[in-house]
């Protein structure tokens, strides 16, 4: 991954083509986090390539590229949010159906949508990307105790939704 | 609570793509501009490489000109860079690039005094000294370093050791000395570390080691002849090293007072197998160990033609400084070879900056690490005893070392 980065950085296409398309996946999911409709997602990916493309020269070590490029989405992420809230209301605009491989993860993307996004991001950056306490504390720029703490809460809430469902399948309150 | 764990789980292994956002991303990858911002607008122009690999001597290489211009909260942004009378100065720039130099501290803390001289320029490069700061064991000078035809942005950072932090280094050539002393001090590629501002500004600090230790105050005269720095655009890829090299004059008297109040000079006088640890010199920022080693005695041939060619006498003619008989002295004897590793009460290794086996000194970065002791080894055949977290075993180290000390700092 280094050596893509490296290549990246002397402006090799293909070399940054091809990392983009390696972290698509991890973008799409932290992105829905913020975004709930695909179309969103979509600009803001394309928005972080093009800013990731046109900066890369200026990345120190190659190996804070995924923490780097995730902030990058996410300040392209809260900056289509922010004029969305300003133009449309949550919930008129129509969401592309997702493929689920089954109902279980359903329930469980559910589960996380139906937290404040300030705990979804950090839950998805935690739990789902892999990035440690302190990465995640970079990408969001806040502290790392806020970090922890909003961990926390988010497993309380969840455990706490979770546990209102006698036959141990999950709705949502 | 396995089921949140079981739902991160659930969420791992779901990474289905919308066809529609990867098409939309595969739209603008294959259709990426030739580094042209949108927004910064910046262009990646090659002015031409004139100087032939090796060949660097006099030569101005404008081998990269980017006109860009990137913001942080302590950058400096102006709009004309063609004019360097107009550039800012920073005025404080220990407190900008003190935590990544190798021998990084907290100098803008420590009252690094401000410079009151004027900025010097010469090819297009102006230096303006900014602060300066003395230990009593080196004289640390800050400066910044202004390109009017750019070039800085390309520099390639190097990695500090035993640390995260990056480093932009300029080489600088020239010579200098305090007011007082004989001779000159030759700087040859000479490191000057710190940080790209943006392509036409430079901050960095230059750390030059006394000879003796513990004057109270100064005069550091610097004659500075050429700055150079590597760019990572370079087409010759092996060999980056100062391909980009402005010639010019540029110098600096400079007068200090040291901080002598903050150095601890130690005696040890531990002697083992022959090999003896000194002293050993602490500041806020280095140590430094004298260590003595066995001296041996080369069997080597020195003729009196060989002596007259190398000082460039005539037949028969003696330097006044140096006899045939000294000369031949210098060139027979020398010390045995050795490495000193020095590590704090916590076995955490204090990176080495520079060693000379000819004056038995090793200097060593403190890295603000906490010195209440300093363990010192010296090996004559040093294995690389450093653990993944920076940290020596202490117990295999005393085993091995021909010599050995424990020092109380405080």
């Amino acid at each position: 991954m280094d050596t893509l980065v490296h290549r990246a950085k002397k402006r090799d296409k293909a070399a940054f083509g091809e990392l983009m398309r390696i972290y698509t996946a991890s973008m799409y999911k932290i992105a829905k986090a913020i975004l709930k409709n695909d179309e969103d997602v979509a600009d803001a990916i394309q928005e972080t390539a093009l800013t990731c493309w046109e900066k890369i020269g200026m990345l120190k070590k190659d190996t804070y590229f995924k923490t780097w490029m995730t902030r990058i989405l996410i300040n392209h992420c809260n900056a289509i949010y922010r004029k969305r809230c300003r133009t449309i209301s949550d919930g008129i605009l129509p969401e592309t159906a997702a493929v689920e491989a089954d109902y279980s993860a359903v329930e469980w993307r559910e589960f996380l949508q139906s937290l404040d996004e300030k705990y979804r991001i950090v839950v998805m950056l935690y739990y789902v990307e892999g990035f440690k306490i302190r990465e995640v504390a970079q990408i969001l720029e806040i502290s790392e105790n806020t970090v922890s703490t909003r961990l926390a809460v988010a497993r309380k809430k969840m455990e706490k939704q979770y546990c209102q469902k006698p036959s141990g399948r999950m709705r949502i309150v | 609570m396995r089921y949140f764990e079981d739902m991160m789980d659930g969420l791992q292994k779901n990474n289905e793509v919308p066809q529609m956002v990867t098409d939309r991303l595969d739209a603008v990858l294959e259709n990426l501009p030739d580094c042209e911002g949108r927004d910064v607008g910046f262009q990646m122009k090659k002015m031409g490489s004139q100087a032939k690999k090796g060949g660097k001597k006099g030569i101005w290489k404008g081998a990269v000109a980017i006109a860009a211009v990137f913001a942080a909260a302590f950058m400096v942004c102006y709009t004309n860079p063609v004019l360097a009378s107009r550039i800012p100065v920073i005025s404080q720039i220990f407190g900008l690039i003190e935590k990544g130099v190798p021998f990084s501290g907290n100098y803008s803390q420590d009252a690094g005094q401000p410079v009151a001289a004027d900025a010097v320029s010469d090819n297009g490069i102006t230096i303006t000294a900014s602060e300066v700061y003395c230990d009593g064991l080196s004289v640390f000078l800050s400066a910044q370093v202004d390109a009017g035809e750019g070039g800085f942005a390309g520099i390639l950072p190097h990695s500090l050791k035993n640390s995260d932090a990056l480093s932009d280094a300029l080489y600088l050539r020239g010579q200098w000395k305090l007011s007082g002393e004989d001779g000159y001090h030759p700087l040859n590629a000479y490191f000057m570390e710190g940080k790209v501002i943006d392509d036409h500004s430079y901050a960095g600090m230059i750390k030059l080691d006394l000879d003796s230790y513990g004057i109270s105050e100064g005069m550091l005269d610097l004659q500075l002849s050429s700055i150079g720095w590597d760019d990572m655009a370079a087409e010759t890829g092996d060999d980056i090293s100062e391909t980009c090299r402005v010639d010019g004059q540029w110098n600096f008297m400079v007068p200090f007072q040291s901080d002598l109040d903050s150095l601890k000079e130690l005696e040890v006088n531990q002697t083992q197998n022959g090999y003896t640890i000194r002293k050993v010199f602490v500041s806020p920022y280095q140590v430094v160990s004298l260590i003595e080693a066995p001296v041996t005695h080369l069997e080597k041939e020195i003729s009196r033609a060989d002596y007259e060619a190398k000082l460039g006498l005539s037949e028969g003619e003696d330097d006044p400084e140096l006899s045939y008989e000294q000369y031949v002295e210098m060139q027979t004897t020398g010390r045995q070879p050795c490495e000193t590793v020095i590590c704090n009460q916590d076995g955490e290794l204090l990176p080495m900056g520079d060693m000379s086996t000819t004056s038995g000194k090793t200097t060593f970065a403190v890295n603000e690490k906490e010195l209440s002791t300093l363990h010192v080894y010296v090996f004559t055949d040093y294995e690389d005893y450093e653990k993944a977290d920076g940290t020596i075993d202490m117990e295999s180290a005393t085993e091995r070392a021909v010599v050995s000390a424990e020092i109380s700092v405080e």
